[in-house]
């Protein structure tokens, strides 16, 4: 009997250990191989042959095609700087700048991965060729259901987002290392009822 | 007690080595990777959007939504791979992934001669095949070796608001991709 209990112990423990801290290393994205930029954080070996294991069975399990070294990085933020989530009801400035790219376009994407819906005939992204800019060429950028004058990325619906920015043909990606480490500020500016 | 606690350490030795195990193992065994979804909708030397058409959702997650994306499947135990377009566009940019959807080689129209798409993926023999006798026709393209055997390229496409529809269809639509023989 006591040898039994041993053997259920074993096996239980090895079994529901192992599986779910393994499902849940590769569930999402960790630290391993990140890079920080503020708010913004970006997995540059993601897809990548010189990925950590964690990596590339999250890359494996999402179906994702990561941007090449020479192609771009993607910058993710889900929370603002009070350290609060973003959610689709509320209204948010992106401002700053970005570190230099050929072109960078900026997303709201869901939990699942799936692009945020804009309100019908309102901007569902930004791109930035069209961005507006003040003299020092900073930008200020609305996200939220409010409609704002000048740059303005629409969110419809309630729940949490993320934002994906995307450098294009950027020199954060080569060997070289994190050249110009700046990203936008991300504060919220009022929520829907 | 005391082979209790014996039975708890070797349990918890035991979880970490199925935990490393399965970690290894998912690349492998992901049902729902790129390459599967990809195979599942072409059967491969033709180029596939990846991106939805008509209200269609996405056939892979995290596309970015002002670009247009395409993928093709190939396999170099036969031939070599070239894919390569005449047309034109502001920003492009390419991947070639290996069956596991590790990515073996980028670039984009400025690192491509004359900003045009014209890539050559090769296999360790086929590429000293290429050394000994050069194809004029590999002049200008970008030559890549891969020790892969099966693989996929993703090519991206600027599309930042629908006046680019035109010039990214057309880019897309003349995008060739084929069997090389060397």
């Amino acid at each position: 009997m006591h040898r039994l209990i041993n053997i259920v112990i074993i096996v239980g423990l090895a079994l529901v250990g192992g599986g779910y801290s393994a499902w849940y290393a590769v569930q999402d994205h960790h630290g391993f191989g990140s890079i920080r930029i503020g708010l913004w954080t970006a997995w540059p070996l993601a897809g990548n042959v010189d990925a950590d294991p964690y990596t590339e069975a999250h890359v494996a399990r999402e179906g994702t095609v990561p941007l090449g070294q020479a192609e771009g990085i993607a910058f993710f933020a889900g929370q603002d700087e009070a350290g609060d989530i973003l959610l689709r009801q509320c209204n948010y400035l992106v401002s700053g700048r970005t570190p230099s790219s050929r072109l960078w376009t900026l997303a709201a994407i869901s939990p699942s991965q799936l692009p945020v819906p804009a309100i019908e005939g309102t901007p569902d992204g930004a791109f930035s060729s069209t961005v507006v800019r003040n003299a020092g060429g900073d930008f200020e950028l609305a996200v939220g259901p409010r409609a704002a004058a000048g740059n303005w990325i629409s969110t419809s619906g309630s729940g949490p987002f993320s934002l994906v920015m995307r450098l294009y043909d950027t020199p954060v990606t080569s060997s070289s290392g994190l050249v110009d480490p700046v990203m936008p500020t991300i504060t919220k500016t009022g929520c829907l009822q | 007690m005391k082979s209790t606690v014996y039975s708890i350490f070797l349990g918890v030795i035991l979880a970490g080595i199925i935990h490393i195990v399965v970690v290894l193992l998912v690349p492998n065994y992901a049902p729902r990777d790129a390459w599967s979804k990809i195979s599942a909708v072409s059967p491969g030397w033709q180029l596939i959007r990846l991106n939805s058409i008509e209200g269609k959702s996405d056939l892979l997650p995290l596309l970015d939504p002002k670009f247009r994306v395409a993928a093709c499947r190939f396999s170099l135990d036969d031939s070599a791979l070239r894919i390569q377009t005449a047309a034109k566009l502001p920003f492009w940019s390419v991947a070639v992934f290996d069956r596991f959807g590790k990515n073996v080689y980028s670039f984009n129209d400025r690192t491509a001669v004359e900003n045009r798409l014209d890539l050559v993926v090769v296999n360790p023999v086929q590429m000293s095949l290429v050394r000994q006798d050069p194809p004029a026709v590999l002049d200008k393209a970008v030559l890549v070796e891969a020790d892969i055997d099966e693989g996929f390229v993703v090519v991206r496409a600027l599309a930042a608001d629908d006046t680019w529809s035109g010039l990214v269809e057309t880019f897309l639509t003349e995008t060739k991709c084929e069997r090389f023989e060397i």
